[in-house]
């Protein structure tokens, strides 16, 4: 759904004439050694991981992963969990043991130590009970994209596909936060025809995986006493046309399935993620952009005034992996719920053989 | 052009010539000359210019010698045997028949008026004089209008309604009446007893077409008690500097001190750091709440229907309220009662035109007007793919009827309606209007009192839908709006001679739809929603007073007593106070009936100016003002955008305050041609209503959760000089002001910059603006204006990083950086067509380049995200925009019949 008050996109149009725009780099304070966290704890073992750089500008790069410190995660119970820099090839990237799991109801502080004696600690951040995803369904529409065409300059397309949206669940009459990570698996088939004698012929099962950063997706339900109402959210739009996935032309669309990972978010999570998805829902306005500041839920203890970005986030997890039908009803292209596609290369081939999760 | 006759007008009268005999003499040595011819000689040889009908002198020639002899012997000699006059202006010589001035250019010594009994006389010493002061020929009421008695030097000014009361010695008294864009005149009265008299005033466009502009009576800045005004008729109004060869009222006040606008391109203005929606603007006494065509391009006042504009920045009379910043008060021409005239122009963006009309002779006068763009044919020709399907357009209408029901009562109706329309490449449309009416009685009951009556009625609303056709599933309706309706009464009340006592009530009663959300076509998949609709109530008396305690101390006190109540039927959530406002913390919900009062506030507000007169050339003011403003403009961005919502105060937004100090020296040079002011301001307010970062506006039941009361001050120091009369005029003025806001919350999410203070979006230190005239003749005039400032404040991306799937963006603390700053020239060519007194049509060309080194200022800065595909998304980038990148030439007609 378009956001209703993007209308401030509107310019008066005359003005096109003799406006014009131009990049703009302006000379800022400097920003140097700021610890920018990415932070997540959750309910599900396995997902839960500290993320660590700092920035500093060197050599055009702005971001380095910070190795070294000491981190853990403290509960509400008195527990403490230290987080480990054990994969080499992660730097910067602290994990728990491979059982730790955020509980229902504990909030969660997350403590580092850098190498310099930095010392940083986040507020409490409180994980609640997970929601459940009520149903999932697209509708077969177009949408418009500011693209750049093959001279670089920006033109309008008008891209058929499918909208999909999802509604949430909960039980209870509260306040529904969450976010949504959809991820796309797109089945696709090329045919090999080998000319004889005699002829005959190949078939590529191939796959590819996106991350549909587009899908970002925040709503609130509506406040409003006594009524109970379910809203479609649109999580996503997935092209039809084959040129969008970079296939070539022999490749063909088989099935197109979204791997789901949805969090339940607090309420400074849910603020986070907020202003997240206003910073990227911001661009292309000729007024001034809203500034969406981000929350910041960690300080750094031994220099209060110093600045730190990012978020320690102590959400539910939830997974489903849903594959899009060609079933209409009532106008609705459904969904069907399958078995979870995890741990498999983020594309690739099989000749002649389906690979174990093709859906045919 | 016109040119207001001044005090040193020398007036005198030519019965025959001496010189005449030696002129004939020599004339048949010596070449001839017609009329024309010699006067160009002798413009040049004395470097003055003299204004003649070229027809008076048809069937005569003159003598080349005559060129030879000292000025005003030659024009002596050119009139010799003609019942013509010659009046210095400055440095001009202007020639005039002498009958008219018989009536209307008296000498000190001539016609003297007798007021009061005869068989009185004796009796006082002092005695109260009333009357009127009028427009000779339309019979409207000049308020403002100067009567001064040269004799014992003590004056007065008119009332809104032209009325004057002034307390004199008995005896013979020479008074002196002036009024801005009108002729001085000089009345000799043999006052006797308590007495009044209608005087009449002409406009000197009756005379003379093209001399000079002086700004205001020679030395109004000086004597007159109250600061920080500023007041322009109609004439000085259209000689301001166009804003894209459109006359434009609002925008060119923002070249005056103390008054700014965000750039080129944005609705309002902003007065000594006060937010856009802080100024009043009052179009016969009614609110316009959104002043701007094409989102800030031009704004909605037809610059042909004003008569006059006044303008406070500070030491705001007590019978204007609702805005704490200024108010800007605009009288609309009421029509001619005596002749047809028609006005118009034909410029870039639109045209107009204006007829002015007596409907019953000398009863009833009409006064309408209108304006309507061609954006639309522009954007045809504008070949910018986003463009196609787009269109952009606007017009508005305004009309005014006054009724003379006798000399003392007069009604007169008032309607105003502007609309504009939007479509963007096919899809979104956007529409906005102002819709303005008011019904006003005037009666003036004796010599002592009179009163008015105003009803008003001002409607705002803007409509955004999305066009079914594209986007059906998205397409939506979405409606705001303003009912606002008020009824004002003043008694205007002269004790005596030294006293103006107003008392008045006002009474307002506010309506604002937030919003109504609807979906669009039977496929969209929007739901409905309308935001509750707000109500409040606002009743205010006032009573001021304007006196002289001493000849050189005078006052203008006043007190304003305002009552607000924000109405049901309402929904109020009520949040834990020790937790920061947040959904999350609803304590409570309390509902209210209709019209059951949600929320009260008000107060006193105290009005004070005060004038010591250091001599006839310079002057100390002080003034001080407190305001309270019950409803406000919510928006989240520096430059205001077309979709902002207007708010009542309840519960949790909390009415704004301000209290206003100003200090100004006043001082006049070359017997008031120069004018130079320095005022000093100081601004305190509290409950400045601030959004949190990111904060959503549209639709947002919770929108308190969204807001931030701040505290904030402003202070600065405008310095002025203007030569308002000659052949080159034109002003400087600098600015240097301070605007500052801070939270002061206890919670983290209400803090901005950590309750830091910062500077607002409309804090522009240094703000430098030059604008000059030169006269190269009666036919040509040049202009140019300079203007230079600080760039407003920006809060800019300190550090771009990684978080998930995501560029994101860490922010500076509010308004810490600024835009570059600004500064732009514009030039100007005018040429009039004819200079004909007695010619109907009347027209001039302006040639106008703007920007004429084609500076970039930028306007606001945006981002725009780096989109490869339609699935995927990288980071973005900041972009500044131009609105005038580069320089423009526009031509501009304008004619009147």
């Amino acid at each position: 759904m378009k956001r209703y008050h993007l209308n401030i996109i509107i310019i008066p149009l005359l003005l096109a004439s003799f406006s014009c725009r131009e990049l703009y780099e302006p000379e800022t304070d400097p920003m140097d050694d700021v610890v920018i966290v990415d932070g997540l704890v959750t309910d599900q073992p396995g997902s839960s991981v500290i993320k660590l750089r700092y920035y500093r500008r060197f050599l055009n790069v702005w971001e380095h992963p910070l190795p070294g410190a000491t981190v853990h995660v403290s509960d509400d119970q008195g527990n403490i969990f230290p987080f480990y820099e054990n994969n080499p090839l992660k730097p910067g990237h602290y994990f728990p043991e491979d059982s730790f799991a955020g509980v229902e109801g504990r909030s969660y502080v997350l403590h580092i130590e850098t190498y310099t004696r930095e010392v940083y600690e986040s507020d409490p951040q409180i994980l609640l009970p997970a929601l459940e995803i009520d149903s999932l369904y697209a509708f077969r529409t177009t949408r418009e994209f500011l693209l750049k065409d093959n001279f670089g300059n920006y033109r309008r397309f008008n891209i058929a596909g499918n909208e999909v949206f999802v509604d949430m669940r909960s039980d209870d009459d509260i306040i529904l936060r969450y976010r949504i990570e959809p991820e796309l698996l797109l089945l696709y088939t090329y045919n090999e025809f080998i000319e004889g004698p005699p002829p005959s012929a190949n078939i590529y099962y191939r796959w590819k995986k996106f991350e549909i950063t587009d899908a970002v997706t925040l709503n609130i339900r509506r406040f409003q006493e006594g009524l109970e109402e379910v809203t479609s959210h649109n999580l996503c739009f997935l092209p039809t046309g084959r040129s969008y996935y970079e296939l070539e032309s022999m490749e063909a669309i088989h099935r197109m399935i979204l791997i789901l990972k949805y969090y339940t978010l607090n309420r400074h999570g849910f603020m986070f993620h907020e202003e997240v998805h206003k910073q990227l829902t911001s661009g292309n306005k000729l007024f001034d952009p809203v500034v969406s500041q981000l929350p910041v839920s960690i300080r750094c203890t031994s220099d209060p005034g110093k600045p730190v970005a990012g978020f320690f986030e102590v959400s539910s997890l939830r997974s489903e992996t849903q594959m899009l039908t060609d079933r209409y009803h009532d106008n609705i292209l459904e969904f069907t719920r399958i078995q979870d596609i995890q741990n498999i290369p983020d594309q690739g081939s099989f000749m002649n053989f389906k690979p174990w999760f093709w859906q045919d | 052009m016109t040119f207001l006759f001044r005090l040193s007008v020398i007036i005198f009268f030519f019965q025959t010539s001496a010189a005449a005999p030696t002129l004939k003499a020599q004339s048949g040595f010596q070449p001839q000359y017609d009329i024309d011819e010699l006067i160009m000689v002798l413009e040049e040889k004395y470097s003055t210019r003299i204004f003649y009908e070229s027809e008076w002198f048809s069937d005569r020639s003159f003598s080349a010698s005559i060129a030879d002899l000292p000025l005003e012997q030659a024009v002596m000699n050119i009139i010799s045997g003609m019942n013509l006059a010659i009046i210095r202006v400055d440095e001009y010589l202007v020639l005039l028949p002498l009958e008219p001035l018989a009536d209307r250019y008296r000498g000190p010594d001539t016609l003297i008026l007798t007021i009061g009994d005869p068989f009185e006389f004796g009796r006082y010493n002092r005695v109260d004089f009333s009357g009127r002061i009028v427009d000779g020929t339309t019979g409207e009421s000049l308020p403002g209008a100067v009567i001064y008695s040269e004799t014992t030097g003590t004056g007065t000014s008119s009332g809104r309604d032209g009325e004057f009361n002034i307390n004199l010695p008995v005896g013979e008294i020479l008074l002196r009446l002036s009024y801005v864009g009108y002729e001085d005149q000089y009345r000799r009265i043999n006052l006797l007893g308590p007495g009044s008299y209608e005087f009449l005033l002409f406009e000197e466009t009756r005379r003379i077409d093209e001399v000079t502009i002086m700004a205001r009576r020679a030395e109004a800045n000086v004597s007159r008690t109250r600061m920080s005004v500023i007041s322009m008729d109609s004439k000085l109004l259209k000689e301001l500097p166009g804003n894209l060869g459109e006359q434009d009222l609002i925008r060119s006040m923002a070249l005056l001190p103390g008054i700014h606008n965000v750039g080129e391109f944005g609705t309002g203005f902003h007065v000594r750091g006060g937010s856009n929606d802080q100024n009043l603007i009052l179009l016969e006494n009614v609110p316009l709440f959104n002043p701007s065509h094409l989102f800030g391009l031009i704004s909605v006042v037809n610059p042909d229907m004003v008569t006059e504009m006044t303008i406070y920045k500070g030491g705001m009379p007590a019978r204007y309220g609702e805005r704490v910043s200024s108010v800007m008060d605009i009288r609309m021409n009421s029509g001619n009662i005596d002749q047809f005239k028609l006005t118009g122009g034909i410029g870039l963006i639109n045209s107009r035109l204006h007829i002015e009309t007596p409907l019953v002779k000398e009863r009833v006068s009409l006064s309408l007007g209108g304006r309507s763009s061609y954006s639309n044919w522009l954007l045809e020709r504008i070949p910018a793919e986003e463009l196609l399907n787009s269109s952009a357009g606007f017009y508005d209408l305004s009309g005014h009827v006054t009724v003379s029901l006798n000399r003392n009562n007069t009604i007169s109706a008032f309607a105003y309606h502007s609309a504009d329309a939007f479509t963007y490449a096919g899809e979104t449309e956007y529409d906005y209007s102002n819709t303005l009416a008011s019904l006003r009685y005037n009666s003036v009951l004796g010599e002592r009192l009179s009163f008015s009556v105003t009803g008003g009625l001002s409607l705002y609303g803007y409509t955004l839908a999305e066009n079914v056709l594209h986007f059906p599933r998205d397409a939506f309706r979405f409606s705001s709006s303003v009912d606002y309706r008020s009824l004002k009464g003043i008694l205007n009340w002269y004790p005596d001679g030294n006293h103006r006592v107003e008392l008045g009530m006002n009474a307002i009663r506010y309506s604002i739809n937030p919003g109504i959300l609807e979906p669009r076509g039977t496929r969209s998949l929007i739901s409905g929603y309308r935001s509750e609709r707000e109500k409040g109530a606002e009743f205010s008396l006032f009573i001021s007073d304007e006196f002289e305690i001493t000849d050189r101390i005078s006052i203008a006190a006043g007190l304003r007593y305002t009552r607000y109540y924000n109405l049901g039927p309402a929904t109020t959530f009520i949040y834990d106070e020790y937790q920061p406002r947040s959904r999350e913390f609803i304590s409570d919900t309390l509902k209210f009936e209709n019209n059951e009062r949600v929320a009260g506030y008000g107060g006193p507000e105290p009005r004070l100016s005060i004038r010591y007169q250091i001599d006839h050339a310079s002057s100390v003011k002080a003034s001080y003002n407190r305001n309270n403003q019950f409803i406000n403009l919510l928006t989240n961005t520096a430059v205001i955008t077309p979709s902002d919502t207007w708010k009542l105060s309840d519960p949790h937004l909390k009415p704004v305050t301000s209290d206003n100090l100003a200090l100004g020296y006043f001082r006049n040079f070359s017997n008031n041609m120069i004018e130079t002011s320095v005022e000093v301001y100081f601004r305190r307010m509290s409950n400045v209503p601030e959004f949190k970062d990111g904060a959503e506006i549209l639709m947002n039941p919770f929108i308190e959760t969204g807001l931030i009361n701040a505290l904030g001050y402003s202070y600065g120091m405008e310095l002025y000089a203007a030569k308002n009369a000659g052949r080159f005029n034109g002003w400087v003025s600098y600015t240097f002001s301070a605007s500052k806001l801070r939270t002061d919350s206890p919670f983290k999410e209400e803090q901005i910059n950590n309750n830091r203070y910062f500077p607002s979006s409309f804090d522009k230190p240094h703000e430098l603006v030059i604008n000059l005239n030169y006269n190269i003749s009666r036919r040509w005039r040049v202009a140019g204006t300079f203007t230079a400032s600080t760039g407003r404040p920006l809060t800019l991306p300190e550090m771009y990083f990684t978080h998930g799937d995501h560029t994101l963006v860490y922010y500076s603390d509010r308004n810490k950086y600024r835009l570059p700053a600004y500064h732009r020239l514009d030039l100007s060519i005018t040429r009039n067509e004819t200079l004909k007194l007695h010619q109907r049509r009347k027209g001039n060309w302006t040639l106008s380049l703007l920007n004429v080194y084609s500076r970039k200022n930028p306007y606001s800065v945006f981002y725009e995200r780096e989109q490869t595909g339609p699935i995927t998304r990288d980071s973005f980038n900041m972009y500044k925009l131009y609105i005038i990148g580069r320089a423009i030439p526009v031509l501009t007609y304008n004619f009147s019949f």
